[in-house]
């Protein structure tokens, strides 16, 4: 597609969070949004995720948040064909005594914020997944929480933004964004092309952000943390919520297809993607441990993919100070997809408003680092 | 009616991957293979996307010749080459 001389809104990144921007500012009616995407749509992030969805998080920013967040998933299901959300619910396994008494107290927190989780005894989760106990003592459930296809949920906003008119212009990295006056006035596509802008300019990078960013002098504070995943053959279905074992941040999931995807926290240096073995023995040993049925099944692929850390594991969201019409979004850590929908729309509602609905989302302004106002958060798995 | 299998391990026809690249405007192997899963069964693309190379001009109305893996965006191959089952990885 040849990009016009300028126009209007200026998406760069086609993960999750510049598709869900893109797709509630056209359904408000605004026209010439254009998503400028360096590979293809969820070679970041999106296209390497889990598709966990829920809200039981340990920080009110996070948990209100999510629960805007899933009430838009709810709606997306109906909104876009061929998007999926399954609300299977999150079993966090909890294996120590100090683990069962820091999560009674987690789910006291967020029954009083409205999320309906709950403790379960030990014959309550073998009646929920067929599943060897061991050594578990109970488990946290959140009955709110689910999963979304990554897959589909591309190809199936990437469709329904076609229909909405929304420009899509695929390899075609920004290589530079112009400011001047206290505003983004053009980006450089192909580092040749320059792209006026009449509106804003959303920076929806993922990880790259900071890159972005850096060129104009802005820095944020913003980690790559690889983590790794694998996938296996289709297998009968036979685990319908997401499970994690919270001792060791690992986390098994199955999707509609059948597949399984097994994720375990395997800490690697910040630019280092080579696969590792040891993740794979630990994935599938601690997995297999309460699942034994799994060991049957193959291995089909692995990869690594990034969270973006920020110092307090919350995201940044919003305009840049000085620069009005220059918007960012990111430093999900492993949260990104699930938040989209909701960032989606608070990113809509600063750029047609002057600034998000909710409280929450203001929190996430990129001056408190600078003002020493970080916020908390205790939840934070592989 | 004869069907033509273009992915055997996905199920996926010749013409459902001339509906999507016609109807959703998809220019490349990548965004093809999220679309339909091609690629993603037990072979790793090792049928299906030789398969999409050869018939590269007729799918997408442009030439394959003379271009390199990276012009045409070819999925990189991730391990392991063949399925092995997760019991290879348990430690004892
Ligand atoms: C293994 C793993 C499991 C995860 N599991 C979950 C989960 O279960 N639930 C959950 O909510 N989150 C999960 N996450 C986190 C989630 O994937 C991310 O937080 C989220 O996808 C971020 O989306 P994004 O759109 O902000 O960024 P990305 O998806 O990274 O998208 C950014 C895009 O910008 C493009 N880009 C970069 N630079 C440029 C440029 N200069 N010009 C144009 N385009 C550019 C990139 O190519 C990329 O496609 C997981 C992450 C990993 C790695």
């Amino acid at each position: 597609m040849v990009v016009k001389q300028s126009v209007e809104v200026a998406i760069i990144g086609g993960g999750s969070t510049g598709l869900m921007t893109a797709y509630y500012l056209a359904r408000e009616g605004v026209k010439d949004i254009h998503i400028f995407e360096g590979r293809y749509l969820g070679f970041g992030s999106t296209g390497r995720c889990a598709g966990g969805v829920r809200a039981s998080f340990a920080s009110d920013v996070h948990v209100k948040l999510m629960k805007e967040s899933i009430s838009r998933w709810l709606s997306l299901r109906e909104e876009i064909s061929g998007l999926e959300f399954v609300q299977d619910g999150y079993l966090w396994l909890l294996t120590t005594e100090e683990l069962v008494e820091v999560h009674k107290k987690l789910s006291a927190y967020q029954n009083s914020l409205g999320v309906p989780t709950r403790i379960l005894e030990r014959d309550e989760i073998r009646d929920m997944v067929p599943i060897e106990l061991n050594d578990i003592l109970a488990a946290l459930y959140d009955p709110m929480a689910g999963k979304a296809s990554p897959l589909k949920f591309l190809w199936s906003v990437r469709r329904k933004l076609r229909e909405l008119g929304v420009a899509i212009h695929e390899y075609t990295p920004v290589t530079n964004v112009r400011v001047s006056g206290g505003r983004a006035r053009s980006i450089t596509i192909n580092e040749s092309k320059d792209v006026e802008v009449g509106g804003h300019v959303v920076v929806a990078a993922g990880v790259w952000c900071k890159d972005i960013l850096e060129r104009i002098g802005v820095k944020i504070p913003l980690k790559k943390d690889p983590h790794h995943l694998l996938v296996t053959e289709k297998y009968v279905q036979f685990i319908k919520p997401l499970v994690i074992h919270k001792e060791t941040g690992s986390y098994i999931v199955q999707h509609e297809t059948g597949s399984l995807l097994i994720g375990t926290e395997f800490p690697v240096p910040e630019e280092d993607t080579t696969l590792r073995y040891g993740y794979l023995r630990k994935a599938v040993t601690i997995m297999s441990r309460y699942f034994p049925q799994i060991l049957s099944t193959n291995l089909l692929r692995v990869w690594i993919g990034y969270y973006e850390v920020t110092p307090d594991h919350h995201p940044i969201v919003g305009v840049i100070p000085h620069l009005e019409n220059l918007v960012v979004a990111t430093g999900f850590s492993g949260h990104g997809y699930m938040m989209a929908p909701i960032i989606g729309e608070e990113l809509k509602n600063i750029i047609l408003e002057g600034k998000p609905k909710l409280p929450e989302t203001r929190e996430l302004r990129l001056e408190r680092f600078e003002e020493g106002k970080l916020l908390k958060e205790s939840a934070v798995f592989g | 009616m004869m069907v033509k299998l273009l992915c055997i391990c996905e199920e996926i026809t010749l013409e459902e991957v001339q509906k999507v690249i016609k109807e959703e405007g998809i220019k490349d192997i990548e965004t093809l293979k999220r679309r339909l899963r091609i690629g993603m069964g037990p072979c790793g693309g090792r049928y299906c996307i030789n398969t999409i190379l050869r018939m590269y001009p007729q799918l997408f109305g442009d030439t394959a010749r003379g271009k390199s893996d990276t012009e045409l965006n070819v999925p990189p191959s991730r391990p392991p080459l063949k399925p092995i089952p997760l019991y290879t990885f348990k430690e004892r």
